[in-house]
């Protein structure tokens, strides 16, 4: 490069294409608007514990955090290096974290439009008085230091509804902040706020990177949250499973009758051979 | 299954809302982003009032004005955070063993142009300074590799992962009188030989050693050292 | 990692690198704060590391190098920040290779620093020849085989182009840190040895860029003895102030109250720091194309760089040992000459040689060849053409032989002009001051010891020719002021006054810059070298302000003539607790220099020093001193009414007995034993250097114990 020649701009997503995550943040909505969910429900041995929505809106979060949270790290912020260099480095990473970004909004956005039409899925994810009580009895249990109950747990157990809190307020910041910051891309916007959003942004990022770890953990890796893992994908879990570990749901499905008792399902089995039989 | 029961509002069910608001915001989208498309907004930048320039046929090497850049700015002294940077090879013949690198204070700055996020801006408040806000900079970078000159006359910070540049000494806690225009810039007031004056009068825009000026004269030409004038760009 | 926060003007860690095993190892700084920076921690980190102390020269595998910078470097204290310390047994010095210092200027010891270290040790021999590649935290060890038998450009510019290969389209190199990602513009700094110090002649020196030369000492030898070919550091890191606003204050009021004015030098100025920027050439600048080059931080700088394509960077001596040579050969055309001044520095400097043996060696070797004693056939032959002495081709010729061993330059650069002499049966030159190596086996600086006082005395107290020109400013403001004809700026009484107010309570009054001959041996005098023995030992070598600006004793820039040294805007002590933080005064820095000087003499005695060493060459006994720079060598004086004047002190000699009382009683005066000069259990509590007695007692060097 000479001198007196002034450096070529890069594709810089977020800036040339930052009206995509409003879009996304409407097609979210939209997408919602059209979306008509499916109640959990038993079929056969299993339970349909997350339709397609509920999918939808995990993957899209999850694919789009992991992505936000890689290139987050690789830009570098607060006492965490940067790791790539020069611009091309710089503008790979933002590229990412737009790309991430745009996923998790989507999802997001979706989870939240999903939940405006059916409050009560928001309900049974929030804790309830005596949430931390349970939370900790269940634990304690599993460690063989006390043999005392919790009350039966919901769709939702104590420790999944007390993690909800910072895990959607986390989201929430890290979403509003993060919208705050890509405006300041097109209009101006007073210097406070800027501050305000840079700096939760980056506190948000580290306390939700810890509790994501926790959620990984607890709900993918330890064995026994496999086939919790697995109905995030097919949307189904066992039936034994959930009599297992979520009476109190197994107890509501049945009180809906949208499941039935195996001893009954077996007399209509038998009852529709023998029907068919004749 | 759809759900059976979902809750109306206000005349309009939920689900409506959701598809008018959606609908809505999907076109004020579209609407903005062709209305704000690159090249609609133009802006004027006011020159700097004020500008560095520098003798690359009198500095001594010495790194002084770059130990005491960082020191005012940042209160240590570091050769990597200056916003004047000194190359020098002690091999090379003069007047090639050194090259004096300031920022040009540019009429038309191009790292100004391409910050996306106003951190880099023309500080009306501080003699029009091309400066890095640093509670704005988002350190992707393009205001460096925008700048037309070598080595690039805009810094990355490690520390504050922000980009910083020459602002005159405008922003200096470490600096006990006023800086910016108008007041002291610390590099040319500590040079121990006067290698870098700093001028009101742009220099000119168009010619890539205009920042080289002769600030050698008849006192130095009795030192023993030419004070005949030199064609240096950058 | 360093705890940084912990740390100003310090960067935390020492780097050791251990040859024999090719590793390294990181040793915390904090220990050694105490001896300042520089020789005192060189000093400490050599009683720590050296197993043998008892080693008498420096080729030895158990010898340990220390290369130290100090709070100073890296920072804008004016002429302090680019200066650097070498430490360790030198090669060459007689009849001991005494535990010796040297010290070179540039930019190395800020760039050590940049990197995050304090400072650099060498310890064993590597089995085949390396170099030492830093890189902020990263260091790494290299064959140095495409290196070895370059010349110090030569190596230099392949480590730069090595190191600086992570580049980009921004005009910075990347580099490797704990912040992930830094940058920077300049381009490594490399200390590194020639082809002498491959050779490991006790001329050898160390040699930093185009002409930073650690020349005294022969570290060059001891670093080829090592297989060590360089050091590079390269860093982005910062140096942490503790009191940055200070700091920048104390430089602007240095500028403003002491330092010379570009606009408007003064020709007749007096004072180091009042110094024009300009190069200082023995002979005349051989062309106007032509800047002033300067060190680190340097406040005045004294070389410069041309458009010659050699002398970059050549000073002093580098330009003044062979100009008298090369103006004999140009005949009296002193652009000519001056040019075959600056070729033969840099010819020397390419090599790895100290030029320093050359000043007095070359006029030795000139008679020898004129009396018919020295050339070819003759009683000590040589191929080397010494009637083309002082042109470039002589000086080629010759120095190639000094660098690698090859024809008179076998012994007189491996052992060392004194020893050549004995050996060619010529030591009467020697004791007759014909070859002028004062003490040590080395030559005397130009500052005869018979006139100038205080030099011959602290370089008799310690280990090498002193090398420090703080009271020396005055002999030669008096005395070109008297060689041009007019009056001396400053009047001797006001002179003297000025110099020893900065000096109390070392000194107790005026009569102590009194060179009259009947007040030669006075306690006053010995005071006056005291103080500046331990001055030196601290703030210049320890601290590590150049020599050439420091000490600022008087100052005609000044209202009241008065010097920056010790002073309250600009003094020693303000730069030196801005940036640490301490609150150390001036006079508290002396103190740790006595300190520093007896843990050195601690060191020397283990090498068997005994007081009957501590001698001049004979003629400095037996002859007047009757031929010097000038054919005069005015001193303040105080006359047979007491009253001041500048008196010529050349014509006399010193006295063995008088020398003899005077080192009692400054053995005496520094609480070690007068019967050897070795250090007591009274000298070890008052300096506190208790940790030096066991070894001391073990090898039965304790003094006062019969």
């Amino acid at each position: 490069m000479k001198q007196g020649e002034a450096g070529h701009s890069n594709l810089f997503l977020f800036d040339h294409y930052w009206w995509i995550l409003f879009l996304t943040i409407f097609l979210a909505l939209l997408y919602s608007a059209y979306t008509y969910r499916k109640d959990p429900h038993c079929v056969g041995d299993k339970v349909l514990r997350h339709d397609l929505a509920a999918r939808i809106s995990h993957w899209f979060n999850a694919g789009g955090m992991l992505i936000l949270i890689f290139s987050g790290f690789g830009l570098g912020f607060l006492m965490f290096p940067r790791h790539v260099s020069g611009t091309d480095g710089a503008q790979l990473m933002f590229n990412l974290h737009f790309i991430g970004a745009a996923l998790f909004l989507f999802g997001a956005v979706y989870w939240v439009g999903n939940t405006i039409l059916a409050p009560k899925r928001f309900d049974e994810h929030m804790p309830y008085l005596g949430s931390i009580k349970d939370a900790v009895i269940h634990y304690a249990r599993m460690a063989g230091i006390t043999k005392k109950n919790e009350r039966p747990p919901g769709k939702y157990d104590a420790s999944e509804r007390l993690a909800f809190v910072p895990l959607t307020l986390l989201a929430l910041f890290m979403g509003v902040t993060g919208i705050i910051k890509v405006s300041a891309h097109v209009w101006h916007l007073p210097k406070g706020l800027v501050t305000f959003a840079t700096w939760t942004h980056d506190w948000s990022t580290i306390v939700l990177v810890i509790l994501l770890v926790f959620h990984v953990i607890l709900a993918a890796v330890v064995p026994w949250a496999w086939p919790l893992l697995k109905s995030m994908i097919t949307g189904y879990v066992p039936v034994e499973f959930v009599k297992h570990h979520h009476p109190g749901w197994y107890k509501e499905l049945l009180s809906q009758g949208v499941c039935e008792l195996p001893e009954n399902r077996e007399q209509k089995k038998n009852a529709k051979g023998e029907e068919d039989a004749k | 299954m759809p759900n059976s029961q979902e809750p109306k509002y206000g005349g309009m069910d939920r689900r409506t809302f959701l598809k008018t608001l959606a609908a809505a915001g999907v076109a004020a989208t579209g609407a903005g982003a062709a209305f704000m498309l690159p090249g609609t907004n133009l802006m004027v930048m006011p020159n700097s009032k004020g500008y560095l320039v520098v003798d690359m046929g009198k500095c001594m090497g010495c790194d002084t004005c770059m130990m005491t850049c960082s020191l005012v700015h940042h209160g240590e002294a570091s050769l990597s955070l200056s916003r004047i940077q000194i190359q020098q090879d002690s091999f090379q013949t003069w007047p090639n063993d050194i090259h004096m690198a300031v920022c040009h204070q540019c009429e038309d700055a191009p790292c100004v142009n391409a910050c996306p996020v106003e951190a880099d801006h023309v500080d009306v408040l501080f003699g029009n300074i091309r400066t890095v806000d640093p509670d704005r900079c988002i350190g992707c970078t393009q205001c460096i590799d925008a700048c037309p000159w070598l080595p690039k006359r805009l810094q990355w910070n490690p520390e504050t992962k922000t980009v910083q540049k020459c602002d005159l000494c405008a922003n200096t806690p470490y600096l006990r009188e006023q800086g910016g225009p108008g007041g002291t810039q610390s590099c040319v007031k500590v040079c121990p030989v006067g290698a870098i004056a700093y001028v009101e009068k742009m220099p000119d825009q168009n010619d890539p050693t205009a920042y080289n000026v002769n600030l050698r004269d008849k006192a130095w030409k009795s030192l023993g050292m030419t004070d005949e004038p030199l064609k240096r760009e950058g | 990692m360093a705890e940084e926060a912990t740390h100003f003007g310090y960067m935390g860690k020492i780097l050791h690198i251990r040859l024999d095993r090719l590793d390294y190892e990181v040793i915390p700084t904090e220990k050694y704060k105490q001896w300042g920076g520089g020789h005192g921690m060189g000093s400490a980190l050599f009683w720590d590391y050296c197993e043998d102390k008892t080693i008498q020269d420096g080729r030895d595998p158990k010898n340990v190098c220390i290369v130290a910078a100090s709070p100073f470097s890296g920072t804008p204290t004016p002429s302090a920040g680019g200066r650097c310390e070498v430490v360790g047994v030198g090669v060459g010095l007689q009849p001991i290779g005494w535990f010796t210092r040297s010290n070179f200027g540039g930019r190395f010891s800020s760039m050590m620093k940049y990197a995050g270290w304090d400072a650099v040790m060498v310890s064993g021999k590597a089995p085949y020849p390396v170099w030492v590649d830093v890189r902020n935290d990263a260091v790494k060890i290299h064959k140095a085989k495409p290196l070895w038998g370059k010349s110090t450009k030569e190596a230099q510019e392949m480590i730069i182009g090595f190191v600086g290969k992570e580049g980009n389209n921004w005009g910075w190199d990347r580099m490797p840190s704990d912040r992930g990602v830094e940058y920077t513009t300049k381009k490594p700094a490399v200390l590194c040895i020639g082809p002498a110090g491959e050779n490991q002649m006790a001329q050898a020196a160390l040699i930093h860029e185009s002409s930073n030369g650690a020349g005294q000492g022969g570290f060059g030898a001891v670093w080829g003895s090592k297989n060590l070919k360089a050091i590079s550091f390269i860093g982005t890191q910062a140096v942490k102030i503790a009191d940055p606003a200070a700091l920048v204050e104390a430089r602007f009021a240095t500028k403003e109250l002491y330092a010379a004015d570009p606009e408007k030098p003064d020709a007749a100025f007096w004072g180091p720091m009042n110094s024009p920027a300009k190069p200082v050439m023995s002979i005349a600048l051989p062309t106007d194309k032509a800047r002033v080059s300067a060190c680190h931080g340097c406040i005045n700088g004294c070389r410069g760089i041309y458009n010659l394509g050699y002398g970059n960077q050549n000073h002093c001596n580098v330009t003044s040992f062979y100009a008298h040579h090369a103006q004999r050969w140009a005949k009296g055309d002193r652009i000519e000459a001056s040019k075959i001044t600056l070729q033969a520095g840099s010819i020397c400097n390419e090599l790895g040689l100290n030029t320093y043996p050359l000043k007095h060696g070359l006029p030795w070797l000139w008679y020898l060849h004129k009396k018919g004693i020295l050339g070819k056939g003759k009683q000590i032959h040589t191929d080397i053409d010494f009637s083309k002495m002082g042109s470039v081709e002589f000086a080629k010729a010759f120095l190639h032989a000094l660098a690698y061993g090859e024809d008179i330059g076998k012994e007189l650069a491996y052992y060392g002009f004194v020893p050549t002499a004995i050996k060619w049966g010529r030591e009467e030159d020697w004791k007759s001051g014909r070859l002028k190596f004062t003490y040590w086996g080395m030559p005397e600086h130009g500052y005869d010891p018979r006139a100038e006082l205080e030099w011959g005395y602290e370089s008799l107290v310690a280990d090498r020719d002193m090398n420090s020109h703080c009271i020396n400013w005055i002999f030669w403001h008096v005395n070109v002021a008297t060689l041009r004809g007019i009056r001396p700026r400053i009047d001797a009484g006001t002179l003297a006054k000025l110099v020893t107010d900065k000096m109390k309570p070392w000194v107790s009054s005026d009569n102590a810059l009194n060179y009259a001959t009947e007040n030669m041996y006075s306690d006053d005098v010995m005071d006056l070298a005291r103080w500046h023995l331990f001055y030196t030992r601290y703030w210049k070598n320890s601290g590590l302000l150049c020599d050439f600006r420091w000490a600022d004793l008087f100052n005609s820039k000044h209202p009241e003539l008065q010097g920056a040294t010790a002073s309250e805007e600009a003094g020693e002590h303000i730069f030196w607790n801005a940036i640490t933080g301490e609150n150390l005064s001036f006079n508290d820095g002396i103190r740790r220099g006595q300190r520093i000087y007896h843990l050195d003499n601690a060191i020397w005695t283990l090498q068997g020093r005994r007081r009957d060493m501590l001698k001049f060459a004979d003629y400095i006994y037996d002859r007047p001193f009757d031929k010097g720079h000038f054919p005069f060598y005015m001193w303040p004086v105080k006359n047979e009414k007491g009253e001041w004047i500048y008196r010529d002190v050349m014509h006399r000699s010193h006295n063995r007995k008088k020398m003899e009382e005077w080192k009692t009683r400054f053995y005496t005066k520094e609480k070690l034993d007068p019967k050897t000069g070795w250090p007591t259990e009274e000298t070890l509590k008052a300096y506190d250097l208790g940790f030096a007695e066991a070894e001391l007692r073990a090898h039965k060097k304790l003094g006062g114990v019969s």
